[in-house]
């Protein structure tokens, strides 16, 4: 009786799309770019680049959306796109880079929302703490090769399981598996001052580990995504 | 089935990037950018796709013929753009065509079309998917260096000529063998965007943004 406005799931907008709905991609993206944006972030490392990927797998995305055979959640397929076209981008720069890039170079030191903090921290010396600490963090993660970094976003930051990390990086979950955990084996050596810091007393020194506010589970049983705003 | 129990330290790891997760919406001006970019796409729906794969495929044959021609075409336009300033030395940023002297825009009315008479001609710039970042700042460098504050826009195809591709100046291209505009977008602070469109197409094919100043 009640006429439920039905909302059409991601799979329905992405046949639409196909279909030649003009209004359904726009729709489609708009559900999923904030995660999206924070996946490309950080995979790039900052926001020019991250805004560059996205572009691209968003272009990429709209023009391909025809081959999506149902195999995996959209979702996930808006994801691989997303994440390959950031690696694309990372090892394009790689082969060509002969000097750090300009962009790599000024992230250090003005791009807020790479080390945004939106925590409501009330205490301004745990706050710039934190930030100082989150950049550590960014800087750690952006040496490693591109696709333990990717797998590390997708599974340590942006909780996803494995098998779903898998599946956006196209390659078997043992293999994210090894990459998240020669990622982390390499972060826990570049890291050490933090983490030495953290085994003593957390909330005393001055960088220290924050205590995170759920604990992270093992790597096969994901946080969940956040939610979407 | 059964892995390894994480060692205290990967614990600590995994605890620290989950810590460092970016948890902010995407910003305005990239929600403002991509809006546009797919608002470009459904107009051009109905042109064939560009298939920024294929593209990559094929470069790698041309990479290094295309770089060393994107070398020949810069210096080759941006001499040919400061040989009416004295040689392209720092102190000729301000001379006019007319022989070297000091007549800035005397000869512009103060209309749009005044623009177009400043604009400089010449071959396109060539730009490959291969190497598009690196190019499009060495081509600003060049830009800046050549000490010109003329717009440049050599002689854009007409299937060119009619494509919205909003403000910013305008630079025809080859990219990767077709016809394109490349567009400068006004600086913001010390970065500018510049995006490139293809001729016959209204989305943004590729895009770069590049620290100035």
């Amino acid at each position: 009786m009640s006429e439920a406005q039905h909302e059409p799931t991601d799979a329905e907008l992405l046949a639409a799309h196909v279909g030649g709905d003009p209004d359904a991609f726009g729709r489609l993206f708009a559900r999923h770019r904030d995660r999206l944006w924070a996946v490309a972030l950080r995979t790039m490392g900052n926001r020019d680049d991250a805004a560059d990927g996205l572009q691209d797998g968003l272009v990429a995305a709209y023009r391909r959306a025809g081959t999506f055979r149902g195999d995996s959640a959209v979702t996930t397929w808006l994801h691989r796109v997303v994440v390959n076209a950031c690696l694309d981008r990372l090892r394009a720069a790689k082969v060509r880079r002969a000097e750090p890039l300009p962009d790599d170079l000024d992230e250090r030191g003005d791009r807020g929302s790479l080390r945004s903090a939106t925590d409501e921290v009330a205490d301004p010396a745990d706050h710039a703490s934190r930030t100082e600490q989150r950049a550590m963090v960014l800087d750690a993660l952006r040496t490693l090769p591109e696709e333990q970094r990717a797998a590390l976003v997708l599974v340590d930051m942006e909780g996803y399981p494995v098998a779903e990390a898998a599946a956006i990086l196209d390659c078997a979950v043992g293999t994210v598996k090894s990459r998240c955990s020669r990622g982390r084996a390499r972060l826990a050596e570049l890291l050490a001052p933090l983490l030495d810091a953290a085994e003593g007393d957390p909330h005393d020194t001055p960088a220290r580990n924050p205590v995170a506010s759920t604990p992270v589970e093992p790597t096969d049983a994901p946080r969940g995504p956040p939610a979407t705003g | 089935m059964s892995d390894p129990e994480p060692t205290p330290a990967e614990e600590q790891v995994r605890r620290l990037l989950a810590d460092a997760r970016h948890d902010e919406p995407m910003p305005a001006e990239v929600v403002d950018r991509l809006d546009r970019v797919l608002a470009g796409l459904d107009l051009g729906r109905p042109t064939p796709p560009v298939d920024l794969a294929a593209r990559r495929r094929r470069r790698t044959a041309r990479t290094l013929l295309v770089a060393a021609s994107a070398v020949v075409v810069l210096a080759v336009g941006f001499t040919q753009l400061d040989l009416g300033g004295g040689g392209g030395d720092a102190g000729s940023a301000q001379r006019s065509e007319a022989g070297g002297a000091s007549a800035p825009q005397s000869d512009v009315d103060g209309d749009s079309a005044g623009d177009r008479s400043q604009l400089a001609t010449g071959p396109p710039v060539v730009l490959s998917s291969a190497g598009f970042g690196t190019e499009v700042r060495a081509l600003l460098a060049a830009k800046q260096g050549s000490a010109s504050a003329r717009p440049i826009v050599p002689s854009l195809p007409p299937a060119c000529a009619d494509l919205a591709v909003g403000p910013g100046e305008r630079l025809a291209v080859q990219y990767d063998g077709e016809p394109g505009v490349l567009v400068l977008r006004p600086p913001s602070g010390d970065r500018q965007r510049v995006d490139l469109y293809l001729c016959g197409e209204t989305a943004v094919v590729r895009s770069s943004t590049v620290a100035v100043g």
